[in-house]
């Protein structure tokens, strides 16, 4: 060891007077502090990680010429006789000047102490990433001075060494541009070979076994490689030169193979505020216990997005082995994106014995209640996701038809794709010519009838709802009148009125005939209210909620026992009624009839007689606390008693419009949300688990603008020159010598 | 202390050395002589196990210097042809360096380092930098660090190229002194130098063992002809004539170098010959056949101003022995290697 020590001293004192040294810092000095006032000062973002990313491509350049001089000089110079008959090993030569070089790295990077301060005084950052950051950027700094070191062994003359070592550096990062571009798993080990694939996570808190296994492979890969070219000369050396080559593919295969190996190694620590690398208990759970068969999970992200979808998903696939995990860019592979229907960057499909589920990014993210981070429900959505494609039968949602309804699959494919996304399978169906209700149907959807019901149609429906059977009936203006309907409507507690609604108050675009109605509070529209989403129904007929709470159905013809009904979407007091026509007239007359009006009602009942198994298992877990972003409090209190005979039902949801289903209609506002909710809501699906979002805050910093000039003059002016200075003040003492 | 037995070093198919054998005793000091690319370095270089032979067998006091080049390297005192300086450190740092790396216990490296700098004379110039030194003074800092840990071994790789005359004197007054304690074997093409300090001479050719002996007994050895030098009053070509006519000689050639003739009123003294005569006469008959030339050109009447022995150096030695390619004088000089052993 003494050997070692004593090369690592003679090195680093070499580094200390050569004037090079002070120019390469400096250098590194001026640009990173021009990075760190860039991304950090003027875009007033307390984080490092901008520095690190872009002052990781100047060590490309920087650390070949820091490391030409290690061997090819002491070649050059004869030196190498010298240290080569004394008695000291090639090791101990070669992992001094190593560690020498490494040091002198590791000051480079205490002179930036001066970065962090300014965070801690005019910020707050996050100290995990902060510091997960400078340990993964020394790794990235030693992996690449090994590299220098090496092709420092491989010639006598400083320029090309320095040349071969950029060259490999620069391959080493470009590795990941190449496994972009080619993808899929052989993409993906390209990926892991690279330098920057490695980094990134290092300066958003992860330190995780893989990264520190890849340049702890590089690092002590080249090490070998430079002792190996010294010792070619110094052993009895039997190899030849096919020999030789095989030997060196052999050390970069096991290379290789160490690192593909340690892609897979779970061991990690999350320096991350937030956590955002680490999986809740009940995941692992998850995933420890409940899974029967692989589970794949697919995000699609765009590539050099800051998402967190990445790391998420990979965290998964660490947590479980049956955990399949690929990320794809959609533009990349837009076949694979059009498989799934993903039309949104940061969506997730996962799958499951051969059934999926399409988490779109609507229901991954909400803003924070500080209106300006944003809350992560990414695992909250992949594991509710998992546990329904584990737990759950598909919900068969049959759209009647035969009345005039919506029957285009055109115009219902994006709601068709969505729902098949959210566990259901749907069809039509046509209930004069089946003569009953498609077995194992879960919810019969009405959308938009412009005829009227038969009356075998109105007993097999009534029937159905009898039983427990869910209805969605989404009722048009319609100019004649629809008695079949109404009396379905009515036994549901709701009356239909022939007026179109017009609401000046809440409209769309001016358009009063487009309400959009204020949420009331309720398990279906509590998430949109969370999330300030609007409802937006062009062409609604109004509703009147005929016995607002609880009443008895009262209709003739066997009615379904007590039923209780929800306003759900209220026009404002200022909108009236018009005469539904082909041409509305909007005018307000004396006859019209004033608002306020019901767009939307949530029907519960009573319900006696047990239902079908599938429904009974939905019975049982049925609660009111459907939808999709439902709290965890309402579960709770829902639990107790959930057997009980006596327990309110979620037996229809009435909405006086059907359009906003159809076609792009659907994508408009909180549309999409408010249908799921209520088909969830009433098929009882309730969250199968909760998990605290994680909030990404982003750190911040303000400085006044004498400061961020002051900063910029500190980092970018008086630290490089000062390095210039101490290297000229150190070449005149030593000038006289 | 130093043993080859048919060593060889092969790059490629170009044999740096070929099938060397010799050794240095305990205590001896050797002189090393070759032409360039002779293979000295080479040889030297595997000696202090800064590269493996190809074949043969090598060891410096009883240790395989592949094997165990601990033992080998902490024995050794190496001074390369060019002298492994870092310009950047001052002669005490340096020497300092080369202390720890020989491994010399920390309470002794004081003393060493002084003695070093004292012996080659670099006490004046101890804190300057290596780089803003003169030649003579880095080839002294080389053999001051050759020195540094007490060696029994020293390996002087041409110590005194690229020194003005009175550094080499100094220099070589220094191996003399070191002789006592040390092993030294050391390379050079200045053949003075060899004479003036080594015991015993190897000389190498196209990585061949040519010769070795005592530089004196070599010089006498392998004389191949007695020359002399003849001045003459009178006709060259007759005098040339007339001496080939004699018995015993073996060649006369007329020498019209210039320089021979000599200038102004040297050049009226006469016209220069050289004489060489049959090798391997006894001395009594060698002095015949100088009698018989004196009376042969006092009876044509050309006076002889001048007759005088040609010495022959250790110089010629080495000139006529790394020319000589004729197959007769590789068997004699074989066969005297072989006896050697």
């Amino acid at each position: 060891m003494s050997g070692l020590w004593t090369i690592y001293r003679k090195e680093l004192r070499s580094f200390l007077v050569a004037p090079l040294t002070y120019v390469l810092v400096g250098i590194f000095l001026v640009l990173g502090g021009y990075f760190f006032w860039v991304t950090v000062v003027t875009s007033g973002i307390a984080s490092l990680a901008g520095f690190f990313g872009n002052t990781a491509i100047v060590l490309i350049f920087l650390m070949p010429v820091l490391t030409m001089r290690l061997w090819s000089e002491e070649e050059a110079k004869g030196t190498a006789e010298l240290l080569l008959t004394s008695p000291v090993s090639l090791g101990q030569i070669v992992v001094g000047k190593y560690l020498a070089a490494v040091t002198l790295f590791a000051g480079m990077l205490v002179l930036t102490a001066g970065y962090p301060l300014v965070l801690y005084l005019f910020g707050d950052p996050q100290t995990g990433p902060l510091i997960a950051g400078y340990i993964g950027f020394l790794l990235l700094g030693a992996a690449f001075i090994a590299a220098g070191m090496f092709t420092s062994t491989l010639t006598d003359n400083q320029v090309i060494a320095a040349v071969t070592g950029f060259g490999i550096l620069l391959l080493l990062w470009l590795l990941q541009w190449a496994g972009d571009a080619l993808g899929g798993g052989a993409g993906e080990v390209l990926r892991n070979l690279s330098a920057i694939t490695h980094f990134v996570s290092f300066s958003d808190g992860l330190l995780a076994a893989p990264d520190v296994i890849y340049y702890l492979a590089v690092i002590v890969g080249f090490l070998l490689l430079a002792i190996r070219n010294l010792g070619r000369r110094l052993w009895r050396s039997l190899e030849t030169g096919a020999q030789s080559v095989l030997l060196t593919a052999a050390l970069v295969g096991i290379l290789v193979v160490v690192n593909i190996l340690a892609a897979r190694m779970p061991w990690q620590l999350d320096l991350s505020a937030e956590g955002r690398f680490t999986l809740s208990d009940q995941t692992k759970q998850v995933l420890r216990e409940q899974l029967p068969g692989p589970v794949e999970i697919t995000a699609f992200v765009r590539t050099g997005d800051d998402s967190p979808v990445p790391d998420l998903v990979r965290a998964y696939a660490k947590a479980s082995d049956r955990v399949q995990v690929s990320i794809v860019d959609p533009l990349r592979e837009p076949s694979l994106a059009q498989q799934y229907g993903v039309q949104q960057y940061d969506t997730v499909v996962v799958q499951q014995g051969g059934r999926t589920r399409k988490i779109t990014p609507d229901s991954l993210y909400t803003l924070a209640s500080d209106g300006f981070s944003t809350e992560f429900n990414g695992e909250q959505a992949i594991t509710r996701a998992i546990l329904e494609l584990v737990h759950e039968q598909d919900r068969k949602v049959a759209f009647l038809i035969g009345h005039g309804e919506v029957a285009s699959e055109d115009e219902l494919a994006s709601l068709f794709s969505d729902l098949e996304g959210e566990g259901y399978s749907t069809e039509f169906f046509n209930l004069a010519e089946t003569g009953s209700i498609p077995a194992a149907t879960s919810v019969v959807a009405v959308a938009g009838p412009q005829s009227d019901l038969g009356a075998q149609e109105l007993d097999v429906l009534r029937r159905f709802v009898q039983a427990g059977g869910k209805l969605l009936l989404l009722l048009d203006p319609v100019t004649r009148a629809l008695p079949g309907w109404e009396s379905l409507a009515g036994q549901l507690g709701v009356q239909v009125t022939s007026h179109i609604v017009v609401d000046p108050e809440r409209a769309a675009f001016l358009d009063v005939l487009s309400p959009m109605p204020e949420l009331l509070a309720h398990p279906i529209t509590n998430p949109l209210i969370e999330r300030r989403m609007e409802v937006l129904l062009p062409r609604s007929v109004g509703l009147v909620v005929r016995e607002e709470g609880a009443a008895s159905g009262g209709g003739a013809a066997g009615a379904p026992g007590e039923i209780k009904t929800s306003a759900l979407l209220r026009t404002s007091s200022e909108a009236w009624g018009e005469k539904i026509q082909q041409r509305v007239q909007v005018r307000k007359d004396p006859e019209d009839p004033v608002g306020p009006f019901i767009l939307a009602v949530a029907v519960e009942g009573r319900v006696a007689e047990p239902v079908t198994d599938s429904e009974a298992a939905s019975k049982r877990s049925s609660t009111a606390s459907g939808g999709t972003g439902a709290d965890g409090s309402g579960q709770d209190a829902s639990q107790p008693g959930a057997e009980s005979e006596g327990e309110w039902q979620p037996l229809a949801v009435v909405v006086g419009n059907s359009t906003f289903i159809r076609g792009q209609f659907l994508n408009l506002q909180g549309n999409r949300d408010f249908l799921l909710n209520a088909l969830n809501w009433l098929t009882g699906r309730k969250s199968l688990i909760s998990i605290r979002p994680k909030v990404f805050k982003v750190p911040t910093i303000a400085l006044t603008p004498r400061l961020v000039w002051n900063t910029f003059y500190a980092f970018v002016v008086i630290m490089p020159l000062a390095s210039l200075f101490v290297g000229g003040w150190t070449w005149w003492r030593r000038r006289a010598l | 202390m130093i043993q080859l037995e048919h060593v060889s070093k092969w790059y490629g198919s170009r044999a740096a050395v070929e099938d060397l054998t010799f050794s240095v005793a305990e205590g001896e000091v050797v002189g090393f002589l070759g032409p360039n690319g002779a293979g000295k370095t080479t040889t030297m270089r595997m000696i202090t196990g800064y590269m493996p032979p190809s074949d043969g067998h090598l060891t410096v006091a009883g240790f395989d210097p592949i094997e165990e080049p601990f033992e080998v390297k902490q024995r050794i005192g190496y001074l390369p042809e060019n002298p492994p300086l870092y310009a950047d450190m001052t002669v005490t740092d340096y020497l300092y360096f080369v202390s720890e790396l020989k491994r010399v216990p920390r309470e002794r490296r004081r003393a060493q380092v002084g003695q070093a700098l004292e012996r080659t004379g670099l006490t004046g110039v101890s804190n300057r930098l290596i780089g803003h030194l003169s030649r003579g003074y880095r080839q002294r800092v080389g053999l001051a660090q050759a020195l540094i840990g007490e060696p029994p071994v020293l390996i002087l790789d041409e110590p005194t190229v690229g020194l003005d005359p009175q550094q080499i004197i100094e220099i070589r007054q220094l191996i003399k002194e070191l002789a006592g304690s040390h092993t030294v074997l050391l390379s050079s093409h200045i053949l003075p130098e060899v004479q003036a300090i080594c015991e015993r001479v190897i000389i190498i050719n196209k990585g061949r063992l040519v010769a070795q002996d005592e530089p004196a007994r070599l010089a006498e050895r392998l004389r191949t002809g007695t020359e002399f030098r003849l001045r003459v009053q009178g006709p060259a070509d007759r005098a040339q004539q007339l001496l080939r006519g004699i018995a015993g000689v073996r060649s006369v050639e007329i020498d019209r170098k210039p320089e021979s003739q000599g200038t102004g009123q040297a050049r009226a003294a006469g016209e220069a010959l050289q004489l060489v005569l049959e090798p391997g006469l006894e001395t009594g008959e060698s002095e015949n056949v100088r009698a018989q030339i004196f009376f042969t050109l006092a009876e044509a009447r050309i006076p002889i101003v001048e007759l005088s022995p040609v010495r022959v150096s250790l110089e010629d030695v080495f000139l006529q022995l790394v020319t000589e390619e004729q197959p007769h004088h590789d068997a004699h000089v074989t066969s005297q290697g072989g006896a050697e052993r």
